[in-house]
């Protein structure tokens, strides 16, 4: 199963009417698509009302979502659309030149003009989360190091990274799992996603 | 927390464990783990984009929302008329190849009898054998001892040829 038929089987639970399995989509993609929209709303305040308003009229057109294409590229659909409307609702002009398409709507970085865009405060929360989870990823064995990063980074599967680290697949899910788990433990109570919150 | 969570985000789960991590993430700490895990991948490519309480605030929304019900579509599951109509072409085809099969070869049978009058007829022609001898001894031909078509096709052939019969 890859990272395409899970995003296909949440949207298929949340067509079925469970809320949840929306909330893990907008868990999974509410970063890509705040970096996205945030080179159509300068405001970082409206950007998040963008997003939450994209991400809502997503969740209302589920059942015209055939899954044709990829859930993301469907959604940033959406969002571009919200954000133009947005932008003309408020008698701004809606960027006209943005170069994007639904290729480099999976790999969207721009990581520049965002900071340009962010207060203190966010640009503040942002460079904690960064620096937490560098100091966390300093403090991993080389080894843990070495897994997480080239299937976070690289993109590589499991059976990529056990050829490259000349290691059994079992040994690369327990690496990047534990990888996971130490910077977690760093990173939770930054985000606020303790148990006693949902996320 | 086991690390169905961290596989299944990977797209690494095998399809016999997804159900106990669909359960797993039934669970408030579960969608926490998931979430804290996406905040990682997104930190280490540089995909931060720091909205403090999006997700809370969201669920609020969310909630308010009337849930979806979409209708279900069946690209995982074959509907019975999809069995039904598959077996229905099955039955035909193969009824079709017996059918032909134990044709084929009467149809070769034919063509070749009839190939087989054409070459008697060319041979026939130069010995000129009267037609009324031949008539004569219709009876003796090893063709009237079987039934069949092939000598009604001689008798049709030397009434064409003579004109006179």
């Amino acid at each position: 199963m890859g990272d395409r038929e899970v995003d296909a089987q949440l949207v298929e639970r949340a067509q079925r009417g469970d809320k949840r399995a929306y909330e893990l989509l907008v868990a999974k993609y509410q970063r890509k698509l705040g970096r996205l929209l945030s080179r159509f709303v300068r405001d970082p305040a409206e950007v998040e009302d963008v997003t939450q308003e994209a991400f809502i009229k997503a969740y209302r057109a589920l059942p015209s979502f055939r899954g044709d294409s990829a859930f993301y590229t469907w959604l940033y659909r959406i969002a571009i659309n919200t954000a133009k409307n947005y932008l003309v609702a408020l008698g701004r002009r809606a960027p006209t030149s943005t170069g994007f398409d639904n290729a480099e709507a999976e790999n969207f970085e721009d990581a520049e003009q965002l900071r340009d865009s962010n207060t203190p405060e966010s640009e503040l929360m942002g460079r904690e989360i960064a620096t937490t989870v560098n100091k966390a990823m300093d403090a991993l064995p080389a080894d843990l190091r070495t897994a997480i990063t080239l299937r976070e980074i690289e993109g590589m599967s499991y059976e990529e990274i056990a050829n490259v680290m000349n290691c059994p697949i079992g040994t690369v899910r327990s690496r990047i799992f534990r990888a996971r788990e130490a910077i977690a433990a760093e990173l939770r109570p930054l985000l606020g996603t303790d148990e006693d919150r949902r996320w | 927390m086991s690390d169905r969570i961290s596989r299944l985000m990977d797209g690494e789960l095998d399809e016999g464990e997804l159900r106990v991590a669909w359960t797993e993430l039934e669970r408030p700490d579960g969608v926490a783990t998931w979430s804290c895990y996406h905040a990682i991948g997104d930190a280490l490519r540089g995909t931060d984009w720091p909205a403090r309480n999006f997700g809370e605030r969201f669920c609020e929304r969310l909630a308010a929302e009337p849930t979806v019900l979409a209708p279900g579509r069946a690209r995982s599951r074959p509907l019975p008329f999809v069995w039904a109509a598959a077996a229905s072409v099955a039955a035909v085809a193969l009824t079709g190849w017996v059918a032909f099969g134990t044709l084929d070869p009467s149809a070769t049978a034919v063509a070749k009898s009839r190939e087989a009058a054409g070459v008697r007829a060319a041979q026939v022609r130069p010995q000129s054998v009267p037609a009324d001898y031949l008539l004569a001894h219709q009876e003796y031909s090893p063709g009237t001892q079987s039934l069949g078509v092939g000598p009604n096709f001689r008798a049709a052939m030397v009434t064409a040829r003579d004109g006179t019969q």
